[in-house]
């Protein structure tokens, strides 16, 4: 290497030296994606909030369900007495997977009929219905075969083929076919409107203090909120424009139905947008240049990607990436969404999203306005 | 009487013990001023010496860190936002909104001084007019000129027709048409009651100022008019062509009574202090030189001159007391 190029990687390492933003994300960067991927994120579905709707209410239900629980894929919530209350269990997003006890279960086992249970299962994450099902399935069919051994040893031998004593009826609501546009195209709507309207409201103010603008903004009797507010409406619309955009071509290209209200939807999602708009802004407070903003909003998208849902299963993370998850606006986007592009979940299913957004909203307005000074330095 | 509607004479600025530190650096140290209505008050020092940071302070958008100052009647430290309402500012790189045209950002400027929106067009035209803008309402501010962007600069900052107008280095880079143009402006707004206070470091302009502020190394080393500041300085200045001029000049600058000599093209200017008489200095250094002097005039002190010597001495006090101490 000449001297000249050694002078020069001397220069670039002095600045890095003193730009701590890039080197905190150099270094911070590949250690949480590695947390991330690594710990985090696990595909195998542990703990679906599950309920049960036990119509026997017998000895045997009971230790299914239990037997449910011990495998530790299900956490079960609840008992339920409808499928209504299953439905509204859903929708609401208290349970992805509901077990189905027929009346006459314990009767059918002891008499050697064929016991019938049902599962029921939230479609809208292909990975928990398959995870769901899987392991239903398999506990299903080692106690049908326990049961089968023990038949046969008490009849010993011979004699007409016997009925499978325990059968698995395996129901998909909400994206029966289970396709994956129809899970993805509503995410998406959450996931893109992450990634730009942060980077849209981190470059604001970030650029007006480099082109000198933001001192002229502090001298002015401008109130600091009046600005944050001001920052950010205009931008909602444009969000608005981009969400119709992705359902509009989700819908025309991969057929993906829309089961609930659109004016819910949009109204909910004012609240989303807004809130990543905050983000975006309060970046711009730390920011000292529109580049720093920029790295800063992409560092931002990555624990979205992962940790809200949008990827993997919000149920499959351990706990302390869910309590983190529950701080994203995308999280709860993300069940508003799905829930009532895809299941037609109400108001009333939603409202603790709505009260999650709003106060992540508020939460993001009063730390970027007491972040915004308006004095220098 | 209240603070909006100031009476003549009436001070506007007033600053005592003015202080602000960064971390160790004392950025402006003990600096006491007055300013009146209607005045055109320069804040005149090289770069670095505190000019911006003064303006800041009063602006209300940085805190001292030591004295008090009030503008227009409030506390620049716990009322800066009633400052803000009543002034204008136009910072030192004059940024606009590169990407809005004059006539929007002009309209920017007024809501955001709250310009009530049935007045802002009304007033909008009016200082398109006052600045010969007119024509160039509908162009993008960013493909403008210097000369021209300082007049948007100039008129954004006068839209809410502010009693106290603060100007941060408003001619740097600036044709000398334009700058020219621009301080008739200036003395317009001084004749109708507008406070002027602008910072500069040129030395020209200074001159134009009713009164001057001379800061240096953060201190206030003298206010007053630039008549008063050249005069107490005491120095006679003559302009010299001689031959080996640079010789001269290395010669002249032994002398103790020299204040400073400048080369002005062939022309040597040469000041002294304490009234000593330049010309007979000149013809005594020049004889044992044995350099022709082939034109002597008596030259008016300026402004620049009574700078130089301010700086000079300050910087020997500084020598003088580095050497006692170590």
């Amino acid at each position: 290497m000449s001297s000249r190029a050694l002078v020069i990687a001397w220069k670039e390492l002095l600045q890095l030296r003193r730009d701590r933003l890039t080197l905190a994300m150099m270094i911070g960067l590949p250690v949480g994606q590695l947390l991330l991927f690594g710990y985090a994120i696990n595909t195998d579905v542990r703990h679906i909030p599950t309920v049960v709707y036990d119509q026997d209410r017998s000895a045997q239900s009971r230790d299914l369900a239990r037997s449910m629980q011990a495998t530790g894929f299900y956490d079960l919530v609840g008992e339920v007495s409808s499928y209504d209350e299953i439905e509204r269990a859903m929708r609401g997003g208290q349970a992805r997977v509901a077990l189905v006890v027929p009346p006459h279960y314990a009767s059918d086992l002891t008499r050697g009929r064929t016991a019938s249970v049902q599962l029921v299962v939230d479609g809208s994450d292909p990975q928990v219905v398959a995870s769901g099902l899987n392991t239903a399935s398999s506990l299903v069919l080692a106690r049908s075969s326990r049961l089968l051994v023990t038949r046969l040893g008490q009849r010993g031998g011979g004699g007409a083929p016997m009925a499978e004593p325990m059968h698995l009826e395996p129901v998909t609501w909400y994206n029966p076919d289970l396709r994956t546009a129809v899970f993805i195209v509503p995410g998406l709507v959450g996931v893109i409107l992450t990634m730009t309207m942060v980077v849209l409201t981190a470059m604001a103010l970030a650029r007006e203090r480099e082109r000198g603008t933001l001192e002229q903004l502090i001298v002015s009797p401008v109130k600091r909120l009046e600005l944050v507010v001001g920052k950010i409406v205009p931008y909602i619309g444009i969000g608005y424009v981009q969400m119709t955009l992705i359902l509009l071509a989700g819908h025309l290209v991969f057929a993906v139905p829309i089961a609930g209200s659109l004016p819910l939807l949009y109204g909910l999602a004012s609240l989303f947008i807004a809130a990543n708009l905050a983000i975006g802004l309060f970046f711009s407070t730390l920011a000292k240049t529109q580049q720093q903003a920029m790295q800063m909003s992409f560092f931002f998208i990555l624990p979205n990607m992962l940790l809200s849902g949008f990827m993997f299963p919000f149920e499959a993370m351990p706990r302390p990436a869910q309590w983190m998850a529950q701080a994203l606006p995308l999280t709860h986007f993300l069940r508003i969404v799905r829930g009532i592009v895809l299941k037609g979940s109400t108001f009333a299913d939603l409202s603790g999203e709505l009260l999650w957004l709003a106060g992540i909203l508020v939460t993001l307005v009063a730390l970027t306005s007491a972040r915004f000074s308006k004095k220098l330095v | 009487m209240s603070a909006d509607t100031p009476t003549p004479h009436e001070t506007v600025i007033r600053t005592t013990h003015l202080s602000r530190t960064f971390g160790a650096l004392v950025a402006v140290r003990d600096v006491s001023l007055e300013v009146t209505r209607g005045e055109i008050f320069g804040v005149l020092g090289p770069n670095g010496a505190g000019k911006s940071t003064t303006i800041r302070m009063l602006c209300g958008i940085l805190d001292p860190t030591g004295g008090t100052g009030t503008v227009i009647g409030f506390d620049i430290a716990r009322e800066a936002e009633r400052i803000k309402e009543r002034i204008g500012y136009m910072t030192q790189r004059f940024s606009l909104y590169e990407d809005l045209t004059v006539g929007e950002n002009l309209r920017f400027y007024a809501g955001i001084y709250g310009v009530p929106f049935l007045r802002r067009r009304a007033r909008v035209d009016e200082v398109l007019a006052v600045t010969g803008l007119t024509g160039r309402r509908r162009q993008l501010a960013g493909t403008l000129s210097g000369g021209w962007k300082q007049r948007v600069a100039l008129a954004c900052a006068t839209i809410h027709k502010p009693q106290l107008l603060f100007l941060d280095e408003p001619t740097a880079g600036v044709d000398p048409v334009s700058r020219r143009e621009f301080w008739d402006q200036i003395h317009e707004l001084s004749a109708g009651g507008t406070t002027v206070l602008l910072t500069t470091h040129y030395m020209d302009e200074a001159e134009r100022c009713h009164r001057l502020a001379f800061i240096f190394r953060g201190t206030l080393l003298d206010v007053g008019t630039p008549a008063e500041i050249v005069a107490r300085r005491g120095l006679r200045v003559v302009e010299l062509e001689v031959d080996k001029a640079t010789l001269a000049a290395a010669a002249l600058r032994q002398r103790p009574e020299v204040e400073e000599v400048a080369h002005y093209g062939h022309v040597l200017r040469v000041a002294t202090r304490d009234g000593a008489d330049p010309e007979q200095v000149a013809r005594a250094v020049l004889g044992e030189l044995g350099a022709e002097l082939l034109a002597a005039r008596p030259a008016r002190a300026t402004v620049e001159d009574a700078f130089v010597a301010m700086v000079r001495a300050d910087d020997a006090v500084a020598r003088a007391q580095a050497e006692g101490a170590s």
